[in-house]
């Protein structure tokens, strides 16, 4: 692949045409120009519709990675060479990959890529994490990826947008809720979403789980650090057995704790046997739960990555022993991360239901506040176990 | 206003950990619901004080968490093709002469706690020994994931900790409190009233009144942030 | 402070483990001030009430919060003119420093009962005049109209010192003390400045400051009511004359 990657690790300052002429003359040299990389310099807007000009020929661009390029640039700077870049990039018939990630552009720098979406539909691969882009920006991108879908349905044209990553990004509920939509117009499409650390709360959650279910081929769904509960939990329960080829799912740092781990755990058991990869870490969970692992881990025989740690029970508990011996059937014992950051059960820590297994739904709430249901369970689940 | 003592404070913390919205709550006293975009270079916002020891000034450096971790990176990877301590021009600058700092994280995002130690590191490199704070926001949000209990580092770096909301102004005036009394080393000191000076006397013109009339009807027909009034 | 330490509602669980008490160089000295000057010295507080104010952003199109804290009504010993003032809480700074004056209509914000929205041609909180749209939010409706009716009587007393042409004289010291505010911060860090003219002024102040801490202290919850009773008595402590005035 021909490739153009301009020096970085410098953190140069490019302001002018002539700053960048020697980066420019290099690409017009480079025929068939298949993927370019200018991260880790800092571009002005005259610098980067030079770049723009000398990249707007190269129609087999296939890669445009444009990650942390405009350090140090002023709001009204950014757009502007966004605005160059995505009119030299939307007619690229074979672009598949974009990156724009770690470039602090916010809603004002979502707004002039909205044509590069609608008018590019090739891109498979989104990255735009990092961004600032809050709850407009949010909004912005999602429009034109739902416009990007109109205009394939009335040429007949599948989706190309595979892998849409935009973690970091301050989209709360409500951003999360713009792009849910744009989620469910490409759902036949869509592999991979990923959205870690987003501020994302229980409703929002919902929300995007709801348009998430949606998407039959989903493999890959990474929603660290959001802020599930039991209504998230339960929403991503229940979409669970619409993704059989889940590989990936990364909700560790949720808050699910005890009743909405259960839940999820309890979705995952049946199916879900192509799961590579399950991070629970850092959510509250209580020994209930993990129990409900060992029989979900049976059909699991793929998996190579569990991540526990930072929930509340012991390491040295029985039901760990009991995961470990799950897993080293199927010859990945080594899959259950070091268990060094448990919370110790605090006896004296109010406990709400949200500490306890959701028992099916005919059981009254009274019970699982309860104790002696709670011992019963234990036994329900330890029957599981064979 | 030059006359006050002034001082320079680093704001730094994982984004977003509500750093802008917590200067601004100080700054103008508003609390911005919308998220608002990660701030883009740096601002420098100064943010002055009534105390017993006469007015002072934190010259507050606000900047993008994300400009300064891409700068610290390239900063890493050039050192290490080096071997020589190297800074970036921009992060140098944001960081030198800072007299005191504030590094914020949010309770409810965890990872933003992990980051601490990474912010303090870049800190102490370059301002060593100056007093620091260590903030928790938005302790206001019912879904706590880092716990009180889990907060050390500031224990282990000699920082001083306050639990704070910049949305329910709990603690929110303590970081600036503490960071006084050390620079001028005195417990004593306390925030007193600001001189209210008496406001002068303004003729305006039948038009000007009859045009803010127009802006108020506007005005008073969009309703005002619907929040919780628990501190009236 | 340890009080407030450990009323802490919001993170509602453990606390986090003191932070170790570590000596720092200081940067500079500074004196302890042997006064603080607050320029209400020469008012009296006629009306308090704890209140949420906002400004209307134009550019936003939106209301931004200014501060919550006492909203007072001071009226000048001499002059008689009344004006609003308004501390943040526990920071004690501005946010609204103006005359009452009679093209001021609080008039209700949309589906609030217990707001006003008023225009203000030239608010001092910051020291320099600006233009605001202001609106000012109280626990309920009975605090909402308390604050109405003191703010119209004020009007009224506004109106008739600018009629008569006596009170023309006094008013201008005001005016011209507008130039000194970008001086004062410098003269209120100098302890000189302090004189003995004022020292009644400043007992007062002191007795004063006293209410306002116990506005500040206790808990949140302190009632409307509660203190609704605090606006009614800080006038008596500080101008009888003008508690009966109120009383009338």
């Amino acid at each position: 692949m021909t490739s153009y990657t301009a020096p970085s690790g410098r953190g140069l300052k490019l302001h002018t045409a002539s700053d960048v002429a020697d980066f420019v003359a290099e690409i017009a040299a480079l025929d068939d120009l298949e993927e370019v990389r200018l991260g880790g310099n800092s571009f002005g807007v005259e610098a980067a519709r030079a770049i723009a000009a000398a990249l707007k020929p190269k129609n087999s661009l296939k890669v445009v990675g444009f990650s942390d390029m405009f350090t140090g640039r002023l709001k009204d700077e950014i757009p502007l060479a966004l605005e160059a870049f995505a009119e030299a990039f939307e007619d690229k018939k074979h672009l598949v990959d974009l990156d724009l990630s770690d470039n602090a552009f916010g809603p004002a720098g979502a707004r002039p890529l909205m044509r590069l979406l609608i008018n590019n539909r090739h891109i498979q691969t989104l990255r735009l994490n990092n961004n600032g882009l809050g709850i407009e920006g949010g909004r912005l991108i999602s429009e034109a990826l739902i416009e990007a879908q109109k205009k394939n349905d009335a040429e007949g044209r599948a989706s190309a947008l595979r892998v849409v990553i935009a973690g970091r990004n301050r989209l709360e509920s409500a951003g999360a809720g713009h792009l849910a939509k744009a989620f469910e117009a490409h759902k036949d499409s869509l592999t991979t979403v990923r959205m870690p650390q987003n501020s994302i709360r229980p409703e929002g959650v919902h929300t995007l789980l709801s348009s998430l279910k949606h998407c039959k081929n989903l493999e890959h769904l990474d929603l660290q650090d959001n802020t599930f509960t039991r209504e998230g939990s339960l929403a991503l329960s229940g979409a669970i057995p619409h993704w059989p080829n889940l590989r990936v799912l990364d909700i560790g740092d949720c808050l699910l704790k005890t009743a909405g781990a259960g839940a999820i755990i309890k979705a995952l058991t049946p199916g879900s046997t192509h799961l590579e990869f399950l991070n629970l870490g850092f959510n509250e969970i209580k020994e209930p739960a993990a129990a409900l692992l060992v029989s979900m881990l049976i059909n699991k025989q793929k998996l190579t990555t569990l991540q526990l740690n930072g929930n509340i029970f012991d390491a040295e508990d029985d039901v760990v022993a009991s995961i470990r011996k799950v897993l080293a059937t199927h010859n990945h014992e080594d899959a259950l991360d070091e268990l060094d950051e448990m919370e110790e059960v605090d006896e004296e820590d109010e406990e709400d239901a949200d500490d306890h297994i959701i028992v099916e739904h005919h059981v009254d709430a009274a019970h699982e506040a309860n104790d002696e249901d709670m011992d019963e369970l234990t036994g329900a689940v330890n029957k599981l176990k064979v | 206003m030059a006359d006050i003592p002034t001082f320079k404070l680093v704001l730094v913390g994982g984004d977003p950990a509500g750093k802008t919205t917590f200067v601004k709550r100080h700054l103008t006293g508003e609390f911005e619901k919308k998220s608002s975009p990660t701030t883009l270079g740096v601002e420098v916002h100064p943010l002055t004080f009534h105390t017993n020891f006469g007015a002072i000034c934190f010259n507050t450096w606000d900047t993008a968490s994300l400009t300064i971790a891409a700068a610290a990176a390239r900063a890493a990877a050039s050192r290490s093709l080096q071997g020589q301590e190297k800074f970036g021009g921009l992060r140098d600058g944001y960081y030198i002469q800072g007299q005191c700092a504030i590094i914020m994280f949010d309770v409810t995002s965890r990872i933003t706690y992990k980051n601490v130690p990474n912010w303090h590191r870049d800190l102490v490199r370059v301002c060593e020994n100056i007093p620091i704070v260590l903030c928790g926001n938005k302790v206001d949000i019912k879904e706590r994931k880092v716990k009180a209990k889990a907060i050390t580092f500031h224990r282990k770096k000699n920082l001083q900790y306050y639990d704070i909301s910049a949305k329910s102004n709990y603690n929110f005036e303590k970081p600036f409190l503490w960071l006084a009394r050390k620079l001028i080393g005195n417990p004593n000191l306390d925030f007193v009233a600001a001189p209210a000076l008496a406001p002068a006397e303004v003729t305006i013109d039948a038009a000007t009144i009859a045009q803010m009339e127009n802006e108020m009807q506007e005005a008073s027909a969009i309703p005002l942030p619907a929040e919780d009034d628990d501190d009236l | 402070m340890s009080a407030e330490e450990h009323h802490n509602a919001a993170a509602g669980e453990d606390e986090v483990e003191a932070s170790p008490d570590v000596h720092f160089e200081p940067v500079m000295k500074l004196e302890q001030l042997d006064e603080i000057k607050t320029f209400e010295e020469d008012e009296d507080t006629i009306f308090k009430m704890r209140a949420k104010l906002f400004r209307f952003v134009k550019g936003d199109n939106e209301w931004k919060e200014r501060g919550t804290g006492d909203v007072k009504l001071l009226k000048h010993k001499v002059t008689g003119k009344i004006r609003v003032l308004m501390r943040r809480d526990k920071t004690h700074k501005i946010c609204a420093n103006h005359f009452v004056s009679n093209e001021m209509n609080l008039t209700p914000n949309v589906g609030s009962d217990r707001s006003w929205v008023y225009n203000v041609a030239a608010d001092f909180s910051e020291g320099a005049p600006t233009a605001e749209l202001l609106a000012i939010r109280f626990a309920n409706t009975e605090n909402a109209n308390k604050f109405k009716e003191a703010f119209e009587e004020a009007k009224v007393v506004n109106a008739k010192i600018s009629d008569s042409p006596s009170s023309a004289a006094p008013a201008e010291p005001a005016a011209s003390a507008e130039p000194a505010a970008h001086a004062e911060p410098a003269a209120h860090a100098e302890p000189a400045a302090a004189s003995a003219e004022h020292a009644a002024a400043h007992t007062e102040t002191a007795a004063e400051a006293a209410t306002e801490e116990a506005a500040h202290v206790p808990e949140p919850a302190a009632t409307a009511t509660e203190t609704a009773a605090l606006a009614e008595a800080a006038p008596a402590e500080t101008a009888p004359a003008e508690a009966e005035h109120k009383a009338e």
